[in-house]
């Protein structure tokens, strides 16, 4: 240490000492600003992860089937195989196949109203007039329903059905599947859901009803399906052909609003002669 | 960057997304079909329940006008002066943004489509976070303006 320093006077002591206590101050302003600065930002992303948190409560939320839903039994599974055990089924028929009647479905899976028809009507006529070889049913698919918020999600849905048709199952499944059917503007048609449901039809094997599912011959079958839809001058679902088999069937209204099983059965006891 | 600078870069992008979410609620308001690529991706979102903010197709409020009234707001916050102004526009950018992000997410893999147009103001709502965000951390420090401090004194 050199003794050649000069010695600071008493004045020159008190302004260090006051400058080092104003940058001291401005220091600790400084940190206060920031420490604040900070709370702000932490308030606004509190806010925008209220904001986020109401908007997926009031839309529903992302749309997807979580794999808590896919737990246990779908519903109505048991009384769906009992329903069709001794029903012979070949593709998209179900019945007799020399049944003196046939009932045409042009149906979407996803499709409310068609819930209300299978679910409400389809098991009294299968019961009353599939199973005892009277009527013998047909259903062929569309997919349009829910197309603008969850595009391919119906198609996904028939073109399970469509493959397990292949496997001679397909009534099966479209009645465990208007059975547990959910609302038409979420996506649910998962191959995780889609298999969930067809694990639970004895003999469906679920994998490869995915896979012939996606086959170009049931893009074909579809675009048959539309065109005949359109010709019959059909615009909705569930929409009906009903005569003898064999002949050209007629468009069929059913009576009412098709939910319950009277809507068909006079028609049908009409037409058989009872 | 100075702060004037800063409040310009947002207040541009912010003009910008007024224009987007004008042009696009138009279309909605008119039940136009949007300009748009090939392959109609704009139209299959704007007819979406993702275009409503319920979620529900012809629900209450379609985001096109949540969206133009977002972007107006964040341009008149950007002319509130000092810190005040500063929280004002991130408070508006930051929910925006989380907003945006939610619906593009939607739009990318539920209705699985996209609109270039949507894709457009989730850009730019982001720009205008984060030059938002960093204006409400750093715009204190900054120089209010490019003027130069003299050196050496």
């Amino acid at each position: 240490m050199s003794t050649n320093e000069p010695r600071q006077t008493n004045a020159e002591k008190k302004d260090a000492a006051r400058a080092a206590r104003e940058q001291a101050s401005q220091a600790d302003v400084q940190a206060a600003a920031k420490k604040r600065r900070l709370w702000q930002l932490g308030g606004i992303l509190g806010i925008a992860a209220a904001v986020i948190i109401a908007i997926v409560v009031a839309t529903g939320g992302s749309s997807s089937t979580s794999s808590a839903d896919l737990t246990g039994k779908p519903n109505g599974a048991a009384e769906i195989n009992a329903l069709f055990a001794g029903v012979p089924q070949n593709g998209n028929e179900a019945g007799n196949p020399n049944a003196k009647f046939t009932l045409v479905e042009f149906a979407d899976l996803k499709c409310p109203v068609c819930r209300q028809f299978d679910v409400g009507a389809m098991p009294t006529i299968i019961k009353n007039y599939v199973k005892t070889g009277k009527v013998k049913i047909q259903i062929r698919l569309l997919h349009f329903v829910g197309n603008q918020d969850n595009p391919g999600d119906s198609e996904d849905a028939a073109r399970f059905a469509e493959g397990a048709g292949l496997q001679n199952r397909m009534w099966s499944f479209v009645e465990l599947f208007y059975f547990n059917q959910k609302d038409e503007t979420t996506r649910y048609a998962t191959p995780a859901y889609l298999t969930w449901l067809g694990n639970s039809i004895p003999g469906l094997n679920s994998a490869k009803a995915i896979a012939d599912g996606k086959s170009k011959a049931i893009t074909k079958q579809f675009a048959s399906y539309e065109q005949q839809f359109a010709a019959n001058g059909f615009t909705g679902t569930p929409s009906f052909l009903f005569g003898p088999t064999g002949s050209k069937l007629a468009p069929f209204q059913p009576a009412g609003d098709g939910s319950q099983p009277g809507s068909f059965t006079a028609a049908f006891d009409a037409a058989l002669g009872k | 960057m100075t702060e004037r600078r800063l409040r310009r870069l947002i207040l541009g992008f912010a003009i910008v997304g007024i224009a987007v979410a004008a042009y696009l609620s138009i279309v909605h308001f008119e039940g136009l079909k949007p300009l748009c690529t090939p392959g109609g991706g704009c139209e299959k979102v704007q007819e979406s329940r993702w275009a409503w903010v319920n979620g529900h197709k012809n629900g209450f409020l379609p985001v096109a006008y949540v969206g133009l009234a977002g972007y107006l707001l964040i341009t008149a916050s950007v002319f509130i002066k000092g810190e005040s102004g500063r929280f004002v526009t991130a408070a508006l950018a930051v929910p925006g943004w989380a907003f945006s992000a939610y619906l593009t997410y939607n739009e990318l893999f539920n209705v699985k489509a996209i609109c270039w147009w949507c894709m457009g103001s989730f850009t730019i709502i982001t720009l205008v976070t984060i030059f938002s965000v960093w204006r409400l951390l750093h715009g204190e420090d900054l120089p209010a303006t490019g003027e130069t401090q003299p050196q050496g004194a």
